[in-house]
């Protein structure tokens, strides 16, 4: 039998989870274990609930830990080719949902795993999210040929202290507002990872929106809300949003700001500010946080949320994109 | 491609590149708003281009410019690292292909030079450019930001009078602090940097800025008749493009035995108080990893400018 090496790879059920929650716990420097939003009384408890559900919702293929023998594991990795993708694209899209890794060689070889996993699985292209301060992560993925796409910022707030607006502009969203939603979807969004990324084209990254408010309102996700701002009589702008209580803090309520847009020709004259005000009316009403993800890049919207109170408080994150086509291995050149 | 060098284009063409190209960095605020579209960016280039270490090459087509890179190896940086050091500037490109051919420029350059370090900060908008250097195998290390202030708005507003403008005899506190205070940059951030050597890059930067007398200028706070903190800042804005008259933030520190007593906010709350009526803004630029400049900027109500930037760095060993 050969010698086990240092990083060989392990089913994840083949490691006790306590093990499992130490490396989390010790490694990840994910928003979800430093965010006030998803803290309780254990720092790290939604954290590892998400990795968990994670990994639940994956098959047992889906994931892998590195180092099973070790006193320590090494790494964790967990892949997915959601369905969602494929419809809209065409062909199957890969993400790598998590990748812990203790140094750069468990962190290399779990990208090794990753990008062979989701090869079986023919993910034309491989996306990847990652903390901005996990460097060892972002620099094995870099090297295995992923490319930079786009950063992230994930501001939240908690709303006491907030101060209710009552600007009343904003109505709930109708069946024929949809067409109107994805118009101005498809005038607002383009800063994004897809739309980045110029071999998705114009046509797809548009339809990921497009594809995303349909399917949101066909059947609205558990405590999903959608709201339209009217300007000058036309439909001006729309806001999707969810209540939700994250797992692995019993009580605690967020406000999650999932998707926002304003027709640009009504932006700019403070339309856009009561809008977002009407739906913090709501959130705060609702729930004790409001948090978003925002494309750096997109700085408009980044002074707006900090204006509305939003703070920062990570690094951020980052998307990384590796098409299978591309012979962009570090080896290779 | 027909390459040129860049002091053979004409602020116009390099303007056009800019414009058709849709720039991203800097483009929207008012503090880097001038006469013309990309004002700020267009001093920037320019600046660039007088200096005597960096190159730079443009693509020239039938139907304008279509690309430019600038580089730079300076001393300073050879001095810290003891082998060649660069840095890339400017990596702009209307095309795929143009942008290929300046990277492969890039490339020839590093090797001419013997390069062993080399980093680049590019805007976060443009992926392509930054893939282009990540094929070269640079690798991402951080995203800055560019908080800016209109000094107006703090006409009114209470300031701690604390602090108190710096003075020549502040360089030793200054640099005391600079060389302890910094954990969370690039230089930091990268494995293959000492600390040690990390560490002196700041103490150095701060020296010479007394060492340099047109620098610009600072606030420092005391306490206990010792020096805690500082802001060293530097005027800009005016000619050529009639950009706004504002200061650039250019370093700030707090003694690290003194964190989390306000010492930072009081620098740049008497700072903004003492500018108010002299410039019309005030522009810093942080690393998002740097968890007490986000911290202040919010508490401060900072806005951030159009842009944002990536920075990559590459060793060649």
């Amino acid at each position: 039998m050969p010698a086990q090496t240092r990083t060989e790879s392990a089913p994840v059920d083949a490691v006790p989870a306590t093990k499992l929650e130490e490396l989390v716990g010790s490694r990840s420097r994910s928003r979800l274990a430093r965010e006030q939003p998803y803290l309780g009384d254990a720092p790290k408890a939604h954290l590892w609930a998400d990795v968990r559900e994670t990994m639940a919702a994956a098959d047992a293929e889906s994931s892998v830990v590195l180092g099973a023998d070790a006193e320590r594991l090494l790494a964790l990795c967990v892949v997915r080719t959601p369905e969602w993708d494929r419809e809209h694209f065409g062909f199957p899209l890969g993400r790598i949902e998590y990748l812990i890794a203790a140094d750069h060689e468990a962190a290399a070889t779990a990208a090794a795993w990753a990008l062979e996993r989701l090869a079986l699985r023919d993910a034309r292209v491989i996306s990847a999210r990652l903390p901005a301060e996990d460097l060892t992560a972002i620099g094995a993925l870099q090297a295995a040929g992923f490319e930079f796409r786009e950063h992230v910022l994930t501001p939240w707030r908690a709303w006491s202290g907030w101060e209710h607006r009552g600007f009343g502009v904003t109505r709930s969203t109708e069946q024929d507002d949809l067409p109107t939603l994805s118009r101005i979807a498809r005038a607002t969004f383009r800063t994004d990872h897809f739309h980045r990324d110029p071999r998705f084209g114009r046509e797809a990254a548009d339809g990921v929106y497009e594809k995303w408010i349909a399917s949101w309102h066909a059947d609205p996700p558990p405590g999903g809300r959608s709201r339209v701002t009217v300007v000058d009589g036309r439909v001006s702008g729309f806001f999707m949003y969810r209540f939700l209580e994250p797992s692995g803090v019993p009580g605690r309520t967020i406000t999650d700001l999932v998707l926002g847009g304003m027709d640009p020709a009504a932006a700019g004259r403070g339309n856009g500010y009561r809008m977002y005000c009407d739906v913090m009316d709501d959130a705060a009403a609702h729930t004790e946080y409001g948090r978003v993800t925002i494309v750096t890049s997109n700085v408009p919207v980044v002074n707006l949320y900090l204006k509305l109170g939003f703070r920062v408080s990570t690094g951020g994150e980052v998307t990384l994109h590796r098409w299978a086509s591309a012979d962009t291995t570090e080896e290779a050149r | 491609m027909s390459l040129a060098a860049l002091h053979e284009v004409s602020p116009d063409e390099l303007a056009d590149l800019l414009e058709r190209w849709g720039d991203p960095l800097f483009a929207d605020d008012p503090v880097h708003r001038g006469d013309v579209p990309h004002a700020h960016r267009l001093e920037l280039l320019r600046d660039l281009s007088h200096r005597a270490d960096a190159s730079a090459v443009v693509d020239r087509g039938a139907t304008g410019l279509r690309g430019l890179a600038i580089v730079r190896s300076p001393g300073w940086d050879r001095e810290w690292l003891g082998a060649p050091v660069g840095r890339v500037e400017a990596l702009v490109s209307r095309d795929d292909e143009t942008l290929q051919a300046l990277a492969e420029w890039v490339e020839e350059w590093c090797r001419r030079e013997a390069i062993t370090f080399c980093s680049a900060r590019l805007p976060l908008a443009d992926p392509a450019a930054v893939g282009a250097l990540e094929a070269a195998g640079y690798r991402f290390v951080e995203v800055i930001v560019h908080p800016w202030y209109e000094l107006a708005e703090w006409a009114e507003r209470e300031s701690p009078d604390r602090c108190r403008p710096l003075r020549k005899d502040d360089e030793d506190a200054v640099a005391r602090i600079a060389r302890s205070a910094f954990r969370a940059d690039r230089f930091h951030l990268d494995p293959r940097i000492d600390t040690a050597v990390a560490d002196a890059i700041y103490e150095r930067w701060a020296r010479d800025w007394f060492a340099d007398g047109d620098a610009g200028e600072g606030m420092v706070l005391e306490e206990d008749g010792t020096v805690c903190g500082f802001v060293l800042f530097r005027t800009a804005g005016g000619r050529p493009h009639s950009l706004p008259p504002y200061v650039d933030l250019q370093l700030t520190a707090v003694d690290p035995a003194v964190t989390r007593r306000g010492t930072a906010q009081a620098l740049y709350r008497d700072t903004f108080a003492r500018l108010v009526g002299v410039v019309d803004y005030a522009v810093g630029s942080y690393s998002l990893r740097n968890a007490p400049m986000r911290g202040l900027h919010r508490r401060l109500g900072a806005r951030y400018a159009s842009g944002g930037e990536v920075t990559l760095h590459r060793w060649r060993t």
